[in-house]
């Protein structure tokens, strides 16, 4: 009697802890729960035996979870989450970041993704995303919109051999349902760290059976179809631009996950974010965040840390506003003295002036520098080129414009100008044309790519324009541009 | 020689006509087992918990089995052993199983069973001894029920209940 009673404490207290478990299944969906029972027994006289026997199956269903959201993996154990690089972008330039998605249930299930992005001090702002594969390539389109994102994940009942995950037989989706497949990513999880792995095959196996059962009691004995279970075979996952376990491969005979751990299927997705500044010299940023939720639209997790505020965003880097700074210099080449704000000079004295323009902020389109030839002074002019020959007539090369790698020799009236130009890819340097050599006549200067002798191109950010942001702007080319444009004046 | 012949053939007659009559008596036991699992349901605005059949189950739900044995022969089944193996990924809730006949439990996959207090096994200690352990219910692989008879026209059920892992 005490015992029932205690048994009968257990069962209560079980029966109000009995809460469906959320986020620690231990089980893969779709696994088959098959009970066997057997009935043996006796005749009257005890001699003659009989056996019976009755099976029933139960389906594991899905208990649906949060993805986990990290950074993208790049060396063999996965890393956390953190908001990536806040670096410098051009004004209307694009900020890229790749992170993770990581599938947590039992099974497979839809996930819904959606993008957000908050700008301050801009005209305009996007904010998009693109699932990528493992290898790089596009997987899913760029959207700005809600999408649906499949993803498996099961959990391990054991390892077979160095690279071979197994479940339960019958539980994982087919490939054309959508399951596990070769080239996916996969995270498998060793308790105290983490590591991706790509899908080189996946074997799929069935769930042990026993032919006696339905709804009508049994006399017979039945036969039994054992379990063959389900594989996923694993593969090191290569760095392919940064992103890959740095080609770990599995020891499984060596280091296995444990039995009940969740292998999540992978997702990596890129963000793009842009912006364009709307103020002068302040620069423009951009808050993001992309949400994902389970199938039901619960248990949202994000691209974005909780700390920040607003809480679950990232920012992305600031979007420079246009900021071209220049600056006038002087030195006396008669005298050989240095550049300087000011210069002092005898009559017939040679100066050499030193105007530079460098972009501290984003790109500049149409930029053009106008300056006159100084009151009292005449313009000098060369025979073949800058710091030449001088020539007599006022013809000839005037001045020279520099963007720091490339030096360009400018004509009087522009006409060798095109020539000059360094061969392409390389951008074009500058045009510039003086109206005469006289006092106050004007000297007009056209920098940048695609400038031309009528009007100024754009002086980028970068040495390399199509490098508009600074992760990308890497040597041989370098960030902040730097123009320089010398013209030599004679005091009268 | 003619009359061991007739002989011979009169006693077979009556074995053949004998031979029925004790084919007939036997016991005839038929077994089937449920699964089900509870729910709450809201009932004139109250809330109750119903049995339903568990088709699907979600990991950390109990599923509880109900194993019914009908004996439809004409004479009593004697040592009637119901056997039961836990569900592979499953686990045995303690003290669910009804205490019907001889209750007792397996731990090594149904070679032996024995009531709880006597299912131990050793362990190493630090000290480099062994040392006996009982086994706890989570351990247990095989549930037996033995019931001495079931008479003729007889039924019955026996139960237990299982946590999805």
């Amino acid at each position: 009697m005490k015992r029932n009673l205690l048994a009968a404490l257990a069962i209560s207290a079980l029966a109000s802890a009995g809460i469906p478990a959320t986020a620690s299944a231990s089980t893969t969906a779709g696994t088959t729960i098959l009970n066997v029972v057997t009935v043996d027994y006796k005749d009257a006289s005890n001699t003659t035996s009989f056996s019976a026997a009755f099976s029933t199956s139960v389906t594991v269903n899905l208990v649906k979870a949060g993805l986990n959201v990290t950074s993208a993996p790049d060396s063999a154990s996965m890393p956390g989450f953190n908001c990536l690089g806040i670096g410098s972008y051009a004004s209307g330039g694009t900020f890229s970041a790749s992170y993770a998605l990581t599938a947590t249930a039992n099974g497979q299930d839809t996930y819904k993704l959606s993008i957000t992005n908050t700008a301050h001090n801009a005209s305009s702002s996007s904010a998009s995303y693109t699932i990528v594969k493992a290898d790089g390539t596009t997987q899913a389109p760029a959207t700005s919109g809600v999408s649906d994102l499949l993803l498996n994940s099961a959990i391990v009942v054991g390892t077979s051999g160095n690279d071979t995950l197994l479940f339960p037989g019958g539980s994982l989706k087919a490939g054309t349902d959508g399951g596990f497949a070769k080239g996916d990513v996969v995270v498998v999880d060793y308790g105290t760290s983490k590591t991706a792995y790509l899908v080189k095959d996946v074997v799929l196996g069935h769930a042990a059976g026993y032919s006696v059962n339905g709804t009508v009691a049994s006399t017979a004995t039945g036969t039994a179809t054992a379990e063959v279970r389900d594989q996923i075979v694993v593969e090191a996952f290569a760095n392919v631009n940064g992103i890959g376990s740095a080609g770990a491969a599995p020891a499984f005979n060596t280091k296995a996950p444990a039995v009940g751990t969740v292998v999540g299927e992978m997702a990596i997705v890129k963000i793009d974010v842009s912006a364009a500044a709307n103020l002068k010299t302040t620069d423009a940023t951009v808050d993001y965040q992309l949400a994902v939720t389970d199938s039901s639209g619960n248990n949202t997790t994000y691209v974005g840390s909780a700390s920040n505020s607003p809480a679950n965003t990232c920012l992305a880097g600031n979007f420079l506003a246009t900021k071209l700074e220049i600056l006038k210099q002087v030195k006396n080449i008669t005298k050989n003295t240095g550049y300087g704000p000011n210069a002092t000079s005898d009559p017939r004295d040679v100066l050499e002036y030193l105007v530079t323009v460098t972009n501290n902020g984003g790109q500049a389109i149409a930029a053009a520098v106008i300056d006159n030839v100084p009151t009292y002074t005449k313009l000098v002019t060369f025979q073949d080129s800058y710091d030449g020959t001088v020539s007599t007539d006022g013809t000839g090369y005037f001045a020279q414009v520099s963007d720091g790698v490339n030096t360009v020799s400018l004509t009087v009236d522009a006409s060798g100008e095109v020539a000059a130009q360094p061969a392409s890819p390389a951008p074009t340097v500058g045009f510039g044309k003086a109206a005469a050599v006289t006092a106050g006549a004007a000297l007009n200067f056209y920098l940048g790519q695609d400038s031309s002798p009528t009007g100024g191109g754009t002086v980028p950010s970068c040495t390399d324009r199509t490098k508009n942001t600074q992760s990308l702007c890497v040597a041989p080319a370098s960030w902040n541009r730097t123009y320089t444009i010398k013209y030599r004046v004679q005091v009268d | 020689m003619k009359r061991n012949i007739s002989l011979a053939t009169a006693t077979l007659t009556l074995m053949l006509a004998a031979l029925p009559l004790a084919a007939w008596a036997q016991p005839k036991v038929t077994i089937s087992i449920k699964a089900e699992k509870e729910v709450s349901v809201t009932a004139k605005g109250k809330a109750v918990k119903k049995r339903v059949a568990a088709k699907g189950v979600q990991p950390g739900e109990e599923i509880i089995y109900t194993l019914n044995y009908v004996n439809s022969g004409t004479e009593a089944a004697k040592n009637v052993v119901i056997s039961d193996p836990v569900p592979a990924g499953t686990q045995y809730i303690p003290g669910s199983a009804s205490e019907t006949g001889e209750l007792t439990f397996s731990i090594d996959k149904g070679k032996t069973f024995k009531k709880p207090t006597l299912l131990t096994y050793e362990v190493k200690a630090g000290t480099g001894k062994s040392e006996k352990k009982v086994a706890s219910p989570d351990e247990y692989t095989d549930v037996r029920w033995t019931i001495p008879q079931v008479p003729a026209g007889g039924k019955g059920a026996v139960s237990f209940k299982v946590k999805v892992k």
